[in-house]
């Protein structure tokens, strides 16, 4: 698959969350779902996409099934009831509702996070003249992440061979992590330091345009869609909108 | 490049940390700032770098002459009212120019000492780590793109410019960062001792880097701990001392003058006495036992935890095999034994050392301490009876003073020597002195000495109340050490204990592995720094490629393998070198 | 001084511009809090209408996005380096906890960590931009970013007024912070999801329904449970990493020497 522009996959990723919600129907958010997921699949994201759907959306799915499942007061269509429990039709058709547009809302953007290059959009962004600590702060989190669990297993290590015998009771667990928490976070505030003294060597941060190195591919094609797209959708919006009340 | 700094002071501090210092850099020449741990080089580094007083750094008192202008700095003081016996004075309003860093960089360029830390973090390839400065400046794509091309193939790093700058090997990331600041094409480059912790090979391919900035009439300004390696280079010597200029002159003369000073730096290895290697006698010590052995040990990095990533575009990774680590390895170290494990970059040299405290563990093959299996035993148990001195001494501390920081391991110690599985191990043979019996009942007096007398032969006593995070690197080496010692173990495994250190840390850690060793503790180091090695340990094992090439007595091994003064990537200690030269050449 | 390698004095013209974003950030962000209390439908089963769903939306995130573009800018370098590090500390051990069945989050010990630093200000762009940032992996706290604001800001109100001078004052702001927090975002949980993303929140609010509360008001309720207590735990947390910091590392801040946020550390 070619590298598509950052924006192209913003936009992509942007209509079908902000349509579905404004439509607000469980069954169009459903085939709506079931589209992107089949898209999802055929791009070769499914993989990493859908898994990472899959933890985000199970627990919020369970906590709207466990609240409006069995807890809708409000519900008028009885089909089941036992105690304090009631299942009703409005209570799941409310579940289904909340459920199923985020569930759009949350496969759309995770397939734009999956599917973009950090630094392509810090070139983009840099090109739009935002702000460079903005994407400074977004590629840096992304890359220091791994880094830091890194150094955190480190220092885990070095206070084992210090003697520090982890035990399985909790507070065995929970001083474990006193006494690594504090050499971690002193160790990052001393990094962070240090790499400001880098950044404003190389002159991070003086005023005047920034340039970018890297250079993101885009084409006509890609740029009439943008701009097509988020032309219906507004369309979309008022016509909707203006129907609708 | 001038600059005259009368003054320069941390914000909250009371004693300047750096004062009187003239530093003259001409366009070609190569100046070498050497001091000990806290003699205040760093300090000096960034003032030059324009990265202090920065917005809030402190107060700098002198002047810059750079680029045909003259940057004044005063600083800022208080008024002074009439009654504290001295006549009034009016406050001063300082002057601070805010520093451009952009156009400062295209005077003067800098590299500092942690490489981890020399990355913007944000560049996805290492050409556009190297774009990153001229990015910031605003320079045009074409430029760029010409710019970062004629740099990569100038320090030869073409065939990285598609890497990941996380992925880069130490040397690398040096070499990368270097070029990174290089690529401004400043007038003068500021360089926090840039070889520190790379072996041989990588040394030699930095000094060639800096070789050429030189020949291409860049200035450079390199900060050091000692006279030698890349400080060859230099045509003048700054010898600071407690932020002071003490000495300034030609290079030849600087070794005799920081001895007359007593400068604390250290020598230069080429210029040291040659003498013959120290025979390592163990006094009193019947080698009839192991302290700690590996038994065909195989190690691979197919098992290690998968770190979390959070890089949201996944790469398809192929599952290859993984390579073999450590490749059938067996290795016995009786007590009161120095061994020094040197090879290459990648040899296997750490993951070997972490197999002798249980921080790895072998796939096959066993590791025993004093005769015992540590298979069932976790790391923290075997910490006990090993000793283990990490490369970053800081990952180790975490208390708020170094005498809590000392403590802390004694007290573990004594509860890990306490639980039942540790106990049968646990036994004390060789203890010199009365606290020898500490394992057996660890009483808080006891405690107490083991503390204080690790304190002194560090020398920290002056320190014991200070935050570790506060000391100069070279001290808080000395703190691990201390951490290590005052458990009084029977095994030490120290992990490139000469980087950082100054000259006065280098002799304590020299006493330390002495004392240790007549104490009956079996002591294995791995270093690049094969001529500490030299002076140091009794014994030399090389590996190559997870296997071991040779093992026996220092002397005879490097007669052995090292007639061209170069094996398996490691550089023969120059005392060694000269010795030979000279018993060749000398009357026989 | 007219040098090329110094720079002139702050512009006064740019600073101004700045403090407007910010100004205009906060306004869209209070302004869209007030829209949607003043809209809460009376009845949950025709619930919000999806328009104002999205306006709601649309407030908070531009809101923050103004924050982030006029505060980012007037951060000085040895604080910007700090976000990430705040931003990975707040998503990892947020993810990690979030996965957990315990009625908490812990995702904002990065944010307060920053907001005591280094003030109320780089607090809120803290907030937001982690809210920014972990939504790229768990997209549903994107909405919560003026909350995540909230919490750095006041945070950084509480450091300044003193709040970590006493070892025991940390957990009382932070309980404080958490009660307005709570109010603040129990509409967003309420209006854009229909109930909270947890299942230990989760059952929390489907006892106060089984009550006969409202969802908004069953919200609240699990929130006004939750927050306050989180926020206690995490104001406790920092309080602890900022005594263990040496000084010199603390009074490389100037908001800490300034405002005297920890004991004994009073400024030149």
């Amino acid at each position: 698959m070619a590298r598509l522009h950052p924006l192209t996959l913003l936009t992509a990723a942007v209509v079908p969350a902000v349509a579905t919600l404004a439509i607000d129907r469980w069954p169009v958010s459903a085939v709506v779902l079931a589209v992107l997921v089949g898209l999802v699949a055929a791009s070769g994201l499914g993989r990493t996409v859908l898994p990472a759907a899959a933890v985000v959306l199970a627990p919020l799915m369970l906590s709207l099934l466990l609240t409006h499942g069995f807890f809708f007061v409000e519900g008028q269509t009885v089909l089941w009831s036992a105690g304090p429990l009631h299942v009703t039709t409005e209570g799941l058709s409310f579940a289904a509702d909340m459920g199923l547009r985020t569930a759009v809302f949350v496969v759309a953007f995770l397939a734009f996070s999956f599917s973009v290059q950090p630094a392509d959009l810090l070139s983009v962004l840099t090109g739009l003249r935002v702000p460079p600590q903005f994407g400074f702060v977004l590629c840096s989190t992304l890359t220091l992440a791994p880094a830091i669990t890194a150094r955190a297993r480190r220092i885990s290590q070095a206070q084992q061979a210090r003697g520090l015998v982890v035990g399985l009771g909790l507070p065995g667990r929970v001083r474990a992590v006193q006494q690594q928490a504090v050499p971690l976070v002193l160790a990052l505030l001393h990094e962070a330091g240090s790499r400001a003294e880098f950044l404003e060597a190389r002159g991070f941060g003086a005023p005047g345009p920034r340039s970018s190195y890297r250079l993101v591919p885009d084409s006509p094609g890609q740029r009439v869609f943008r701009w097509t797209a988020l032309l219906l959708l507004v369309l979309f919006l008022v016509l909707w909108f203006g129907a609708v009340g | 490049m001038r600059l005259v700094l009368h003054e320069f002071l941390y914000p909250g501090d009371a004693a300047p940390a750096l004062r009187d210092i003239d530093l003259h850099v001409l366009p070609g020449t190569c100046t070498l700032v050497a001091g000990g741990s806290g003699a205040g080089k760093s300090t000096l580094a960034k003032v030059l770098a324009g990265v202090l007083p920065g917005r809030h750094g402190g107060d700098l008192t002198g002047h810059f002459e750079l680029g045909g202008e003259r940057l004044e700095f005063t600083a800022a003081q208080p008024a002074v009212p009439a009654s504290t016996g001295s006549p009034a004075r009016p406050a001063v309003v300082g002057t601070r120019p805010r520093i451009n860093p952009a156009a400062w960089n295209r005077e003067i360029a800098y590299v500092g000492q942690e490489p981890s830390a020399q990355l913007s973090t944000v560049a996805a390839t290492v050409a556009e780590e190297l774009a990153f400065a001229l990015e910031n400046a605003g320079t045009p794509r074409p430029e760029m793109l010409r710019r970062v091309q004629e740099t990569a193939s100038a320090f030869g790093l073409t065939d990285l410019l598609e890497r990941r700058p996380t992925e880069l090997s130490g040397g690398e990331l040096r070499r990368v960062t270097i070029a990174g600041a290089a690529v401004l094409e400043p007038k003068v480059l500021v360089l926090d001792e840039p070889t520190a912790g790379l072996d041989a090979t990588a040394r030699g391919q930095v000094e060639g880097q800096l070789q050429h900035l030189l020949g291409k009439g860049i200035g450079l300004v390199l900060l050091a701990p000692g006279l030698g390696g890349v400080g060859t280079l230099a045509d003048r010597v700054v010898l600071l001392e407690q932020g002071r200029c003490v000495w300034a002159g030609p290079r030849g003369h600087a070794a005799a003058a920081s001895e007359a000073l007593e400068v604390p730096i250290l020598p230069d290895p080429a210029a040291a006495a040659p003498e013959p290697a120290l025979r390592r006698i163990t006094p009193g010590v019947p080698k009839v036992a192991t302290a700690v052995s590996l038994d065909r040990v195989q190690f691979s990095y197919g098992t290690r935890l998968k770190s979390l990533r959070l890089r949201p575009r996944s790469r398809q990774t192929q599952t290859v095999e993984p390579p073999k680590v450590l490749d059938g390895v067996s290795l016995a170290v009786g007590p009161g034994e120095t061994v020094v494990i040197a090879g290459a970059n990648g040899a296997g040299k750490s993951s070997l050392l972490r197999h002798l405290n249980g921080l790895a563990r072998p796939d096959s093959g066993a590791v025993s301490i004093r005769g015992s299996d540590i298979g069932p035993l976790t790391t923290g148990e075997v910490a006990a009876e090993v000793g283990f001195l990490f490369q970053n001494p800081l990952d180790q501390l975490f208390e708020r003073t170094v005498r809590r920081e000392v403590a802390y391991g004694v007290r573990a110690a004594g509860r890990a020597a306490h639980s039942s599985r540790t106990a049968d191990i646990g036994t004390s043979g060789t203890g010199t002195s009365g606290t020898g019996a500490f394992w057996t009942g660890p009483r808080p007096a006891a405690a107490n000495d083991a503390v204080q007398e690790a304190l002194e032969r560090c020398g920290l006593r002056e320190v014991a109340e200070a935050h570790p995070h506060e000391l100069p690197v070279s001290q808080q080496r000395l703190v691990a050490l201390a951490t290590v010692l005052a458990r009084r173990p029977a095994v030490l495994a120290l992990d490139e204990p000469t980087v950082a250190l100054d000259r006065p840390g280098v002799d304590r850690l020299a006493g330390a592995i002495r004392d240790e060793a007549n104490r009956g503790a079996a002591v294995v180091l791995v270093t690049h720094d094969l001529d500490f090695a030299y002076a140091t340990c009794g014994r030399l094992v090389l590996l190559s490629a997870g296997r071991i090439l040779a093992d026996g007595p220092m002397a005879e091994v490097l007669e052995e393998h090292f007639r061209n003064g170069r094996f398996v990537g490691v550089e023969a200690p120059e005392a060694w070198l000269r010795w030979r030269a000279e018993r060749r050449s000398g009357p026989d | 001084m007219s040098s090329s390698l110094t720079l002139p004095a702050p512009g006064k013209a740019a600073g101004r511009n700045r403090r407007l974003l910010e100004i205009l950030g906060g306004v869209a962000i209070a302004g869209t809090y007030l829209y949607l209390v003043l809209n809460q439908p009376a009845d949950i089963v025709n619930g919000l209408s999806s328009g104002a769903t999205l306006l709601a939306l649309a407030g908070f995130l531009l809101g923050a996005v103004l924050l982030i573009v006029g505060v980012l800018p007037t951060l000085p370098t040895s604080t910007l380096v700090l976000l990430p590090v705040a931003l990975v500390l707040n998503i990892v051990l947020g993810q990690f906890v979030g996965s957990t069945l315990v009625p908490f989050y812990l995702d904002a010990i990065g944010t307060v960590l920053i907001a005591a630093l280094a003030g109320p200000a780089a607090g809120a762009a803290t907030g937001a931009l982690s809210s920014i940032v972990w939504s790229l992996f768990n997209p549903t706290v994107l909405p919560f970013a003026a909350g995540a604001a909230l919490i750095g800001f006041l945070a950084g109100v509480a450091a300044r007024y003193g709040a970590f001078r006493r070892f025991y004052f940390a957990p009382v702001a932070g309980f404080l912070t958490g009660i307005v927090a709570g109010v603040f975002s129990a509409p967003i949980a309420a209006f854009v999801y229909g109930g909270t993303s947890g299942l230990a929140t989760g059952a929390v609010v489907s006892a106060f329904r089984a009550m006969g509360d409202s969802l908004l008001g069953a919200i609240t309720k699990q929130a006004l449970i939750s927050d306050p207590m989180d926020k206690a735990i995490v104001f406790t947390i920092v309080a602890v990493l900022l005594y263990a910091l040496p000084r010199r590392t603390t009074l490389r801040f100037p908001f800490i020497s300034r405002f005297r946020v920890l004991a004994g550390t009073r400024g030149a």
